[in-house]
């Protein structure tokens, strides 16, 4: 073969390439908006305002008594711990036999400005938890928060020291807010007027949060990502996975305006939850409160919470049995990649076996 | 297979380049984002934005106003007023429980009070609360 053969077949393979990475393009963008998510079968068995609370069938029989309570975050959705089947948290804690419900606070929309923490805390949380103890005939259960919904679970756990919780999972949950990175350097009282952005916004669009998340990495969230698209365009499963978290990212909800204005005072301006000066209504939320067996996951990789803001958690609750886990991922990807079925999914499932 | 000749294949000599530059790129742009002056830029930004969804939001408000159409506000407002009557429900309903949660242990109160020793029980039968209250239903 002479050089220029060599250099023709060279080019030739390089179009097919091109090619077929343009069809795998074209059949992607030709599918329906909406993959299939959230697929796990469940039931409703309460609703309050938008918010709805789940219980996830089980085919088989529960092997543990202790039924588990997931809070989810108020930014985007929580079908992120039921992403899809074979790749779902819920799916695989259902299959080990446990009791899982889920609370959804749906769709906020304008009536629901006026929502404070103190009522996601005390009217849903505190409900939630009454409901599931009495669906699922248990006194005690385990208490599971993810990222901003650990946090609220934790102001549930702190302001009710009689609160039944066998455990408590706080998953890569921002507890101390003195140092959160990007976040805290714009979100400074001198810089971010928080009653300027609620009273001109009233809730806060999902975009508006999705965006400041996005420039803590905008080469990697705005180029990065595509780039990578692109490049394992072949790759099925990559693909799968890649259209799934970018229809989860950007499918947000509204941020209640009066919790998105408390939120940010009272945490990132304030930091005082983990001063122990945190309120809601007429209790005082102290982490001390906490007693039970308490596991804090984090994810190395993890840019919009970073490690010592949640880990600290374990310096200020009372509890005797307290671990750390770290996954090798990212803030979303330790739930929701497929290396979360070698990490944090049998980690927490072992976990509790030992405390269910 | 990785292209030797870039030329052809156009996508693997942007995402050489892309691989090549990134820590660079990324090093620089954090740089930007921690600096005072983007904080202060970002500021400003935002103040544009939010007036110009307050206008709008305003502006399309007086616009349904005018042609005598319910607004968002309004469908808000009844919204909210369903809110209200369902927060009512949930504390007739905690109230209900904490009810309930009492007479029960009033009846096992009863029930203990009444109750007689084992051994006085066994030569003498003493009516339980539940049993006093159907014999006083009786008559």
């Amino acid at each position: 073969m002479t050089a220029q053969d060599a250099s023709l077949n060279q080019t030739r393979e390089d179009l097919e390439r091109q090619w077929k990475r343009m069809e795998a393009a074209m059949s992607y963008w030709a599918k329906p908006a909406s993959p299939l998510i959230g697929q796990s079968p469940k039931e409703v068995v309460w609703t309050k305002g938008k918010a709805k609370l789940y219980r996830y069938l089980s085919g088989g029989k529960r092997k543990h008594a202790t039924p588990i309570l997931m809070v989810y975050a108020l930014i985007n959705k929580p079908y992120i711990l039921d992403l899809t089947p074979g790749n779902s948290l819920i799916e695989h804690l259902v299959a080990e036999g446990y009791d899982v419900f889920l609370l959804d606070w749906g769709k906020f929309d304008e009536e629901d400005q006026q929502l404070r923490l103190d009522d996601l805390v005390m009217d849903y949380i505190a409900r939630a938890v009454k409901k599931t103890l009495k669906v699922s005939g248990q006194d005690e259960l385990t208490l599971f928060g993810y990222c901003m919904g650990g946090t609220m679970a934790l102001m549930y756990a702190g302001s009710h020291p009689e609160a039944p919780l066998k455990n408590l999972v706080a998953l890569t949950t921002p507890v101390d807010f003195a140092d959160a990175g990007l976040f805290t350097r714009w979100m400074n009282a001198d810089d971010f007027d928080v009653d300027r952005v609620v009273d001109s916004l009233g809730n806060v669009p999902p975009e508006f949060i999705r965006h400041g998340a996005k420039l803590l990495k905008p080469l990697q969230n705005f180029m990065g990502t595509y780039v990578q698209l692109w490049d394992k365009l072949s790759d099925e499963e990559f693909v799968k996975s890649w259209v799934l978290l970018d229809h989860w990212v950007n499918d947000g909800i509204q941020f209640p305006g009066e919790a998105y204005r408390q939120w940010v005072k009272e945490l990132y301006q304030n930091n005082r939850l983990i001063k122990g000066e945190l309120r809601l209504r007429d209790r005082d939320v102290k982490l001390s409160n906490i007693t039970c067996p308490v596991l804090c996951a984090v994810a190395t990789l993890d840019h919009i919470v970073q490690k010592p803001q949640a880990t600290i958690l374990l310096d200020h609750v009372s509890s005797t049995d307290r671990e750390v886990y770290e996954a090798p991922s990212g803030h979303v990807g330790i739930v929701a990649v497929a290396s979360a079925r070698d990490h944090f999914y049998p980690k927490l499932a072992g976990w509790l076996a030992a405390r269910s | 297979m990785t292209s030797q000749t870039p030329g052809a294949d156009l996508f693997q000599a942007w995402k050489g380049l892309y691989d090549q530059y990134e820590s660079t790129w990324t090093k620089a742009t954090q740089e930007m984002l921690e600096s005072e002056s983007f904080t202060k830029t970002l500021s400003q930004t935002r103040e544009q934005y939010l007036s110009g969804r307050k206008v709008s939001k305003e502006t399309m408000e007086r616009y349904w106003e005018s042609l005598r159409i319910p607004t968002k506000t309004d469908v808000a407002r009844v919204a909210g007023m369903v809110n209200a009557l369902e927060n009512k429900i949930d504390a007739l309903e905690d109230a209900h429980d904490t009810l309930m949660a009492q007479l029960s242990r009033i009846e096992s109160k009863l029930d203990a009070l009444l109750t007689p020793p084992v051994e006085v029980a066994a030569t003498k039968q003493v009516p339980t609360a539940k049993a006093a209250a159907g014999r006083s239903k009786a008559k």
